[in-house]
């Protein structure tokens, strides 16, 4: 007993060996997002001078092989870099879609597959306006995505093939974000109505409230049949993650967490749990996995300061985990970190 | 002689003048609707541009080409005017767009035959998501749509053309493009092989009832018997073939005869030893063989015919036709009657006999109307027919009604 007791604990208190990801941009490190073989990374850099740089990450476990800058260069002659946003990553296969702004442009979705230079997804001419939140079907095939093309936010499903563009969710009184899908194509979303926002689900153009509350009830994500969320139910700064296993029940499994700059909860590939970072700066130089039943938590030890964005993925077998933490108290930028945890599940 | 070559020289050089205003012109529009994405318009705007005898077009006519054919899904065009582009400028970016085409598109030629009349959409590339891809795929199919054919750049990729797939994998490119479709995917889509000219064949056959009659002779001669008629069998026995163009063609032999029923009764001259119990006949009767061969055409059940037929037959006539026989006092004599016999109004005449072979030929039309099955292949019905002949001295005539078999013609037909 003694012994489980003195691994444990050794386990708790050595901090884990993580890997930088180095960039030649300055900035906060933020949003990490891994494809779906764990091979490839993709995140954010933001400087908060109307300016964020998206890098691609090509990974070999916990190492980088090659980092590409990805950018929906527009040049005379077709390559080429610009300046504005290139946020809110999520890979197709071996491509990566992500969001483009710039000044005088609306904000669209982009896909590049490191070849070509990165197209707009949707044209102009087939729905205009910004469009944000994009969330892929689970066989790579469609897109859903948030348009404000009517006014306020409303969900459409494209389809690569053919180009089929369909509305999902319209309302004209409430403004839709955050859509995400599970395996079977039940869409999960939020509606904003007055000051807060209510998680709702979707399936064969019926809509239903799965959960509400005060303040805002966001980015929700399927954890198989239970939904993860962040709520500041409490207080407009004061962050939980909290998990409901069904319509109206809520249970909160962490409280003071720190909110992704725009990532639904992080959850583990087999989606039995969900990791987060915490406001609290006595924990935060760890990252907190807890169970989605929350019946377990446990940190992931860190040699850096005020941990957050985290995301899991597999990858060959080993569980992956990258977060974004400051080197230590006082430094400018945020990093990005990468560290294999499977020893702790 | 002198003012002459100043006059074509003076037309070139103005020629040339107007080539290059005008390819500045189209050059600044092309800019302008390259700024407002307008691509259908670029591409049409550069490839006036190429029309032009007299001037080239510029660096940043090729690139912003190249750009619009990109954004159609023109890969090849793209590709063309990138390196035309590139060959004016060693621009790093255009290398990178060159090298991007190259290493995302294979060349494809696929050709429709103009007969193939089949669906002929491209489909699959399932795993296509790029937006250049979409375009890609898009024009190809496009193409092939209007001009039945498509040479050029498709995504890698499996997909499939009027039942043939095909899949498309990374290639070497040469430096000259001219040299791109040497080693390629070549996609034939041929019409389909014609339906065999007889799509099916089988016996046909007939029995019925028959009536045959011959007209008066309209030919003197040096004798000719009276007109006979008379009903009797007609059994036909042939074979049928089914032709892809949706008729068939059939040949039958028949044997028809005629008896004295519905006929004129024999006649008997006892006063001139024309006695019934001395002779055979039993009234005027025919019996022969022949051919009918036409063209059957289906409207359902219903099968209409028409052809040729030829009959070949031996007839027993009594009475002669006193109008057109030159000779028939001669039978008289023969007869060792006197002469007198023959003009005494007794009849004589109306009562011998006439034996002779008829080779007549003419047209036959008729209907069948299938009601049954036998086999898969055969079917029975009801059959009418009705020939018109002539041995050129007079008309013949049959006509039957029976029973009919005959090939069951598919239902492809």
């Amino acid at each position: 007993m003694s012994g489980i007791y003195l691994f444990l604990s050794l386990n708790f208190i050595q901090p884990a060996n993580a890997t930088e990801i180095p960039v030649a941009s300055s900035g906060h490190a933020s949003n990490p997002v891994w494809s779906a073989d764990g091979s490839k990374l993709a995140f954010e850099v933001n400087e908060y001078a109307g300016k964020i740089d998206l890098f691609a990450v090509f990974m070999d476990g916990t190492q980088y092989k090659e980092i590409k800058k990805v950018d929906a260069g527009l040049s005379s002659s077709g390559f080429g870099s610009s300046t504005g946003v290139n946020a809110a990553p999520i890979w197709q296969r071996n491509a990566l879609i992500f969001e483009h702004s710039r000044k005088g442009v609306p904000n669209r979705i982009y896909f590049s597959d490191f070849i070509r230079p990165a197209r707009p997804v949707i044209q102009m001419d087939l729905l205009s306006g910004d469009l944000s939140w994009s969330t892929l079907t689970s066989d790579g095939t469609s897109l859903y995505f948030v348009s404000d093309s009517q006014g306020s936010g409303d969900i459409f499903s494209y389809t690569f093939k053919g180009r089929i563009l369909k509305p999902v969710v319209e309302s004209n009184s409430y403004s839709e974000m955050a859509p995400t899908l599970n395996a079977s194509g039940t869409l999960i979303y939020t509606r904003k109505h007055g000051n807060g926002e209510d998680i709702y689900t979707n399936s064969n153009g019926s809509s239903k409230k799965w959960v509400g509350g005060n303040g805002d009830q966001t980015r929700p994500i399927w954890a198989n049949s239970n939904v993860v969320f962040f709520s500041n139910e409490r207080g407009v700064d004061l962050w939980d993650v909290v998990s409901s296993s069904k319509p109206s029940a809520k249970k909160v499994l962490a409280r003071n967490i720190r909110l992704p700059i725009r990532a639904t909860p992080a959850l583990s590939p087999d989606k039995q749990w969900v990791a987060y970072g915490t406001q609290d700066p006595e924990k935060s130089n760890a990252i907190w996995i807890s169970k989605v039943d929350g019946s377990k938590t446990f940190a992931v030890q860190t040699s850096h300061i005020a941990c957050g964005e985290p995301a899991l993925t597999e990858s060959n077998g080993r569980i992956l985990l990258a977060y974004t933490a400051l080197p230590a108290e006082g430094s400018a930028w945020r990093k990005l970190h990468v560290i294999d945890i499977t020893d702790k599940f | 002689m002198n003012m002459f070559i100043f006059l074509l020289l003076s037309v070139a050089h103005a020629d040339a003048k107007f080539d290059k205003a005008e390819r500045i012109r189209l050059s600044e529009e092309i800019k302008d609707s390259a700024k407002r994405e307008r691509w259908k318009r670029v591409d049409a705007l550069y490839r006036k541009i190429l029309k032009l005898k007299h001037a080239e077009p510029s660096f940043r006519d090729h690139s912003t080409g190249a750009k619009s054919a990109y954004y159609i899904g023109d890969m090849l065009s793209a590709l063309r005017r990138a390196k035309k582009a590139y060959a004016i400028q060693k621009d790093d970016s255009l290398k990178m767009w060159i090298n991007a085409i190259q290493q995302t598109t294979a060349p494809v030629e696929i050709k429709i035959s103009r007969s193939f009349k089949e669906d002929y959409t491209l489909t699959g590339g399932e795993d296509l998501a790029a937006p250049e891809d979409q375009d890609a795929f898009a024009f190809a199919q496009r193409y092939l749509t209007e001009v039945k054919k498509f040479k050029g750049l498709l995504p890698f990729g499996t997909y499939s053309i009027a039942g043939q797939s095909f899949t498309v994998e990374a290639v070497t490119f040469p430096d000259n493009l001219e040299e791109l479709f040497t080693d390629h995917i070549t996609i034939s889509v041929a019409p389909p092989p014609a339906p065999a000219l007889v799509s099916s064949m089988g016996p046909r056959a007939s029995l019925g009832m028959a009536y045959t009659g011959a007209g008066t002779a309209i030919t003197n001669q040096d004798l000719n018997p009276i007109s006979f008629s008379g009903m009797g069998l007609r059994a036909s026995l042939g074979w049928q073939l089914q032709l892809r163009f949706g008729f068939d063609l059939f040949a039958e032999l028949d044997f028809r005869n005629m008896g004295a029923l519905m006929g004129k009764k024999p006649q008997y001259r006892n006063e001139f030893g024309l006695t019934e119990d001395g002779t055979n006949f039993t009234g005027d009767n025919y019996w022969g063989v022949g051919l009918l061969s036409g063209i059957s055409y289906p409207i359902n059940d219903l099968h209409i015919f028409a052809g040729f037929s030829l009959s070949q037959g031996q007839a027993v006539v009594q009475g002669l036709d006193t109008k057109t026989s030159q000779d028939y006092q001669l039978v008289c004599i023969e007869e060792q009657r006197s002469f007198a016999v023959c003009e005494s109004g007794n009849h004589l005449t109306e009562a011998l006999l006439m034996k002779g072979s008829i080779l007549s030929g003419g047209l036959a039309l008729g209907a069948q109307y299938n009601l049954f099955s036998l086999t898969d292949t055969l079917q029975g019905g009801i059959f009418s027919a009705l020939s018109m002949q002539s041995d050129t001295s007079r008309t013949y005539y049959w006509g039957q009604i029976g029973l009919s078999i005959t090939p069951s013609r598919s239902t492809k037909q």
